[in-house]
């Protein structure tokens, strides 16, 4: 359908005020956090689940394409329109609808930003455990798009472990409702599928959410390693132990470099490995097992132990290693971060990997990761302008995928595959193994109307 | 016609730093009203790319968007992880958008009148000028202040305050150090108090205050209005009365104009002398040694505590909040001292307010141009004042003091003032 016509028409369904097109505002909807850029026609931001559903028809009836957007922090191209159409932006479906204290649940609309619902929860004495590191800025839709994880997953499971159902927008704009507030619920667990459809599927325009009551007691340890051979075995040791922390996260030099610069946190520039230890629950024992931590850290020779003395001193830490990301934005102007996943005790060997890669490539590789997951996060510094260098990042990137499958791990612990990864799909999974997820994008949009190009490597030729 | 570049070398490199991680928007005050990309900092910074690298030309919808949608607060700068300095970017922008389709006639006459020396505008003149351009009848017929409400604006001072003041103020008992004082235009215009209690206090500190009466408005509302080439003429006319090397320190009694002196200043001159605009070593020197001297008062009060006079005590309490104006919690990471100060006072409770570093919403003539999500913003900050019940709102910043006071509850009978107006009441016993 022609541009200009397509807004008219949506000008009406939903009103202008809620419909964008001119090319300025087109650009503005070209990117996420990822590399890749492609523009969608025009850009429509609802209020409501019947505007969701009345665009959502419209483009169906007419062919035309549709992809959910949250606030655009994925770093996947997951919100990235390849084919044109429709974007449609969440985040002024910004309510939170219900707080269920007595069934810990808490409803709300997909454009909620994480933290806003955290800091609501937090006066009520409650939690939303799942904590990805750009949740300040990043929507509950965009989390459940991506089944987001962040350090605190490593105790509590990541985004899919808290969602129990909510209302989704099909294919036709028909309005369903799928799970509830119950952890089991009659049928086929659609939640369970839903979540980490990245937008391929549907739109979630409500969500039911698990809540947790606050932990009593909070503490938080900064362990500096001179090795970052010491550091890993920290954590397989921690963890052989049979202690399960909060977080176990680690950053590795040229981050704490960068973090340092960005946050002026007094971390030592000269530090091989940080590991952030957070410990929760009860106050009985807290002692104890905090002592147990810092003898295994002694014993893989650690260099300092810094204790966060109150919730200050903890959320800087915090923000030190949330704000990694971007501060390694200082360092070169672009990043590729990859995100696979290896068993915790193959984590050493997998980074030695990583850091040869990089000398082969000639490119420097930040390392930040979830550790007590063995989700790594490998970022390779370099220069979009440069194009033999963005050739070799792509190369190197490849690597990495292919170490992490061949170690026994996968090609993404949460970012997602959207377009970044689509072609190491094949690394894990099976010509049958993707047939069968076909079978699941086909029932639940049999005409490819949702975020086409994304997640499924074979349907991205047919579409 | 072939555009004119819209950044220096230097600020267009900062751009690619940008790696869209969209953490700039938890800070934007204006994102949290409008809720779209074209209100993100990430989103004017590609948008600034795109410009800069011609996929983009400059349109009253561009002009718009770096208008309409930013407030100039800083807090996406102190807050990018990459070290991406959005308002730079912002600020050229407005400049070359400003250059193709020109500016507000109502600002641009009010900013003529800011550049020239005041001296020119003579008090009672410009004081008519200003109550006719914001309260006169026409005015309020024909259009209106924004989200401002006109009734509350407070009157203009009788007396400009550098009629007031003698240049040079000794100090009493030891003297200690040497300042020169630069009193925003708003301390000129419409808070005369403020600058009485700033003399007074250093006065008994044992400062002596100099504080020249050619000086002129800091350009800081010029410059982000766009009109680069007027703020020039106050930058210079600054730099030549304050950069001196004779002095303990330059102290200022509003956020924007220290942060403005301090950050804008050099970095401008640079900038203009990379784009081609004449701009000689001198100057640039000049800019330099005056960001090393300037201090907002409350920093410089607090750095002298010791200098304090003993304050008197008289069974009264009253209870305070404090409010961090942008342009020195985000541009300056100044926190700390204006609240010991208040703190130090026997007579005040202090309260701390939920979301005390959020701007008001203000933003110089952004409240008067984008009246709908200037309201929404500072309606946050109020409900968080009146949330602590405290019956006087301390903050250093004059904007900051105009806006909120213009939008509190009028039942309450609060009080907007500036930290060292109570530290003048608390030091005479009052
Ligand atoms: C600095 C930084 C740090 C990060 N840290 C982490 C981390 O620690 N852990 C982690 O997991 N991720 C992390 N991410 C990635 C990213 O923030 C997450 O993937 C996040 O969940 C995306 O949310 P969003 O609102 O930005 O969604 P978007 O990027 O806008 O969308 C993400 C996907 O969800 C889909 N989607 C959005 N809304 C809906 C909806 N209502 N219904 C259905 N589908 C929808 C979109 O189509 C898209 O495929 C980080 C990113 C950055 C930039």
């Amino acid at each position: 359908m022609e541009k200009e016509k397509m807004v008219k028409e949506l000008n009406r369904l939903i009103g202008k005020e809620s419909v964008l097109g001119t090319d300025m505002q087109i650009q503005l909807y070209e990117y996420d956090a990822s590399l890749i850029r492609s523009k969608p026609d025009c850009i429509v931001l609802p209020t409501s689940t019947e505007q969701v559903s009345k665009v959502v028809k419209f483009a169906h009836d007419n062919g035309i394409r549709v992809i959910a957007r949250g606030a655009g922090t994925n770093l996947s191209g997951g919100s990235i329109s390849l084919q044109g159409g429709i974007a449609i932006v969440l985040t002024r479906m910004n309510n939170i609808l219900e707080l269920d204290i007595e069934n810990q649940r808490v409803v709300v609309q997909p454009g909620v930003i994480t933290l806003n619902l955290k800091n609501f929860l937090a006066k009520h004495g409650y939690l939303y455990q799942p904590d990805p590191a750009s949740e300040k800025a990043s929507t509950l839709g965009g989390n459940i798009g991506e089944n987001s994880g962040g350090p605190h997953c490593l105790k509590y499971g990541v985004t899919s472990n808290h969602v129990l159902g909510g209302e989704l927008v099909l294919y036709n704009g028909e309005v369903v409702q799928i799970g509830g507030k119950a952890l089991d619920n009659p049928g086929y667990d659609l939640s369970g599928v839903f979540v980490g459809s990245e937008g391929t599927l549907g739109i979630m325009t409500k969500a039911i959410l698990r809540i947790m009551p606050k932990a009593e007691a909070v503490k938080t340890m900064m362990c500096i390693f001179n090795s970052i051979e010491e550091g890993g075995d920290t954590v397989s040791a921690i963890i052989a132990d049979g202690i399960i922390p909060a977080t176990l996260e680690m950053m590795d030099n040229l981050t704490i470099k960068a973090v340092e610069e960005a946050y002026n946190m007094g971390l030592p520039k000269d530090a091989a490995a940080i590991l952030i230890i957070e410990l929760d629950g009860l106050s009985d024992g807290m002692e104890r097992l905090t002592n147990r931590i810092l003898d295994i850290c002694k014993k893989h020779h650690v260099r300092e132990i810094r204790v966060a003395k109150d919730q200050a001193e903890r959320d800087k830490i915090w923000a030190g290693r949330k704000g990694a990301f971007g501060a390694v934005g200082r360092l070169r102007p672009n990043y590729m971060v990859n995100d696979g996943t290896v068993p915790r005790t193959k984590l050493p060997e997998t980074l030695a990997k990583v850091i040869a890669i990089g000398k082969k490539y000639n490119l420097p590789i930040a390392n930040v990761f979830h550790a007590g997951d063995g989700n790594l996060h490998p970022l390779i510094l370099f220069d979009e302008r440069d194009a033999d260098e963005l050739k070799r990042v792509h190369a190197a990137a490849n690597e990495i995928l292919k170490v992490c499958a061949d170690m026994g791990g996968t090609i993404s612990g949460e970012h997602g595959i959207g377009v970044e990864k689509i072609h190491g799909m094949q690394l894990i999974c099976s010509s049958q193994d993707l047939a069968s997820m076909r079978n699941v994008k086909v029932a639940f949009d049999p005409d490819g109307t949702y975020n086409p190009g994304k997640v499924l490597p074979e349907l991205q030729k047919t579409a | 016609m072939k555009e004119k570049a819209v950044f220096s070398e230097n600020t267009k490199e900062n751009i690619y730093h940008c790696i869209k991680c969209g953490l700039c928007m938890a800070h934007c005050p204006v994102y949290k009203e409008v809720l779209s990309e074209e209100a993100t900092p990430r989103g004017k910074v590609q948008l600034s790319r795109q410009l800069s690298e011609g996929n983009l030309k400059m349109s009253k919808e561009v002009k718009n968007a770096f208008f309409s949608t930013c407030l100039l607060c800083g807090a996406c700068v102190s807050n990018c992880p990459s070290g991406v300095h959005g308002s730079n970017l912002y600020s050229g922008v407005r400049w070359r958008a400003v250059q193709k389709y020109g500016m507000d006639w109502k600002k641009k006459v009010m900013f003529q009148l800011l550049a020239k020396k005041w001296r020119m505008s003579k008090s009672a003149s410009l004081g008519k000028w200003a109550r006719k351009m914001f309260g006169g009848k026409w005015i309020e017929s024909r259009m209106n202040a924004g989200a401002l409400n006109v009734a509350r604006i407070p009157k203009v001072n009788e007396k400009e305050f550098s009629d007031m003041v003698p240049e040079v103020t000794k100090p009493e008992g030891k003297a200690r150090a040497k300042v020169l004082y630069f009193h925003g235009c708003a301390t000129n215009y419409l808070y005369a108090g403020i600058g009485t209690a700033v003399v007074d206090v250093l006065k008994k500190m044992g400062v002596e205050v100099i504080t020249p009466r050619e000086q002129t408005c800091c350009g800081m509302p010029i410059f982000m209005s766009g009109d680069r080439e007027a703020s020039i003429q106050n930058i210079r006319e600054n730099l030549r009365l304050f950069a001196r090397e004779d002095i303990d320190a330059v102290v200022c009694d509003c956020a924007t104009c220290s942060d403005g002196l301090k950050k804008e200043y050099p970095h401008l001159l640079l900038d203009l002398r990379q784009l081609g605009e004449d701009v000689t070593d001198e100057e640039l020197k000049a800019a330099e040694l005056l960001a090393k001297k300037v201090k907002d008062v409350t920093v410089f009060i607090d750095e002298h505590k010791d200098w304090l006079p003993a304050m008197k005590e008289n069974g009264k309490k009253v209870r305070v909040t404090y409010h961090d104006p942008c342009h020195l919690v985000q541009g300056q990471k100044i926190t700390a001292q204006p609240r010991n100060i208040l703190k130090a006072i026997p007579g005040v409770e202090y309260v701390e307010m939920p979301g005390a570093g959020d701007c008001c919403g203000g933003g110089g003539s952004f409240q008067v141009e984008h009246a709908e999500t200037s309201r929404k913003i500072t309606k946050r900050k109020v409900d968080n004042i009146h949330s602590t019940k405290a019956q006087i709102l301390a903050t250093c910043c004059p904007g900051c003091t105009l806006t909120i006071s213009n939008h509190l509850d009028p039942s309450l009978n609060m009080r907007v003032m500036h930290p060292v107006q109570l530290l003048q009441m608390a030091l005479s016993g009052k």
